[in-house]
């Protein structure tokens, strides 16, 4: 397990980064928040995992995250069926006044989760993390042209739902 | 909207979540209440986390979770064929390469790996005129540039003093070469000239950013390094003949100028493909020709 001052500095500085993406795949916060927690208690066991620098750490706790929040989509259609999905849905709890957003930023988040993903995560990390498409081929192992596609597509359909 | 305009209200809005500290306090308490770890890895490498509380109520989906029991051999079978058939959905509509087409109307098509068209863009309002006239999602290359070149919408832009580039994307030699074929089969067909270039991935992002086809954005590059009273932005509404036709004169200029400088540094297009995308170069034949 990693040192309790390790994981409290990584949550400052990199705990709105996973934030954001757990928000980007959950509408409901009580699923992001337990997709961010999933996230950093992997990390704090990941104590065989070392890092080259600050961003090598950070693109770790991206994929994590994501890895996360999607295991955590497929576990809830096995379980309930889409009836219940739907269901679900329906019964979003409203977003907490204290951490949120007006109604911009729920339109760009609502806008975001209407994505398949991919090019959801691809997208995010080209226009709010700036990573390029070859670094973002290198996180998710697939080919450079493939991310130029996703990023293409996504932004489309982004500036489709936006506008 | 615009590309910049959507990214700056995407970040404005992301900029404006900020991971709550009530839920790093209680994240951070959960981690310092876990046993220690058993050290059990998933399949991706990433440690398997102990089972919590979850802070979203889990009863009402635990109640209804019920065992079935069901054949292993059945599950087996159905897993195999349900991975088969992602399979081939994953190899139908995943892009391996790309051709865009600069005419005035500039056209990008998405190929997978058995060169068939999975998706068509416009870089261009000529383009998207082109495409709304025409269906060829799901044709084979060969046949999409042929239901493209006789549609009514391009069939206006391939006059006589016209000028088309194909410009081919791809990591795959083999399809490369399949697709350099055809579009220069493409050109000689057509009554007017053309090229058929290979482009690394570096230029197709890059003319992207610049919102153009490769063709148009490595013309535009090529005269703006010639006549740097131009910008990429000038040239961007300019035809394909039209720029090549500037960078002529240019060319011609720059060598009455400068006789003794001996040869010009004016490099054909087809070399500014830069790393690993340079490579063929046809010339198709035409009335400017030879």
């Amino acid at each position: 397990m990693r040192e309790h001052e390790d994981i409290e500095q990584t949550m400052s500085v990199f705990g709105s980064t996973v934030w954001r993406v757990c928000l980007g795949y959950f509408r409901s916060q009580h699923d992001a928040q337990d997709a961010f927690q999933e996230t950093f208690i992997k990390y704090a066991q990941a104590d065989s995992t070392s890092f080259d620098d600050d961003e090598h750490r950070k693109a770790w706790l991206i994929r994590v995250a994501s890895n996360a929040c999607k295991d955590m989509l497929r576990s809830r259609k096995r379980e309930d069926g889409l009836a219940d999905a739907l269901a679900a849905q329906e019964a979003l709890a409203p977003t907490q006044a204290s951490d949120a957003p007006d109604s911009l930023v729920h339109d760009v988040l609502d806008a975001f989760r209407a994505l398949d993903d991919p090019p959801r995560l691809p997208l995010y990390l080209s226009i709010y993390e700036g990573y390029s498409a070859p670094e973002i081929a290198s996180m998710l192992d697939v080919p450079v042209n493939t991310v130029y596609s996703w990023i293409s597509r996504g932004k489309k359909a982004l500036r489709e739902v936006l506008s | 909207m615009n590309d910049s305009q959507m990214e700056a209200r995407v970040k404005d809005a992301f900029d404006a979540i900020v991971v709550p500290d009530e839920l790093m306090s209680r994240t951070m308490a959960a981690i310092d209440g876990l046993e220690r770890p058993s050290g059990q890895m998933d399949a991706s490498g990433e440690p398997i986390a102990p089972k919590l509380t979850p802070i979203s109520s889990g009863t009402r989906r635990a109640k209804r979770r019920r065992r079935r029991w069901i054949p292993t051999s059945a599950i087996a079978a159905c897993v195999a064929f349900a991975c088969a058939l992602f399979g081939v959905q994953v190899l139908n509509t995943t892009p391996t390469a790309f051709v865009d087409i600069d005419v005035n109307p500039s056209i990008e098509l998405e190929l997978n790996r058995f060169d068939k068209v999975i998706d068509a863009h416009a870089s261009n309002d000529d383009g998207a005129a082109v495409l709304d006239g025409v269906s060829i999602e799901g044709l084979s290359y060969e046949e999409a540039l042929t239901v493209l070149m006789q549609s009514a919408s391009f069939a206006p832009y391939l006059d006589s003093d016209a000028y088309v580039q194909f410009s081919v994307v791809t990591d795959d030699s083999s399809q490369e070469q399949a697709l350099m074929r055809a579009s220069e089969e493409c050109i000689a067909r057509m009554p007017v000239q053309g090229s058929c270039h290979s482009v690394s991935s570096e230029v197709h992002a890059e003319a992207h950013d610049a919102g153009m086809g490769c063709g148009r954005y490595l013309a535009a590059s090529e005269l703006v390094q010639l006549d740097p009273s131009l910008s990429i932005e000038d040239c961007r509404g300019m035809s394909m003949a039209e720029l090549r036709n500037r960078i002529a004169s240019c060319q011609e200029g720059h060598a009455s100028q400068g006789q003794q400088g001996g040869g010009m540094g004016g490099q054909g297009m087809g070399q500014q493909g830069s790393g690993s995308g340079q490579g063929h170069h046809a010339e198709g034949r035409g009335h400017h020709g030879s």
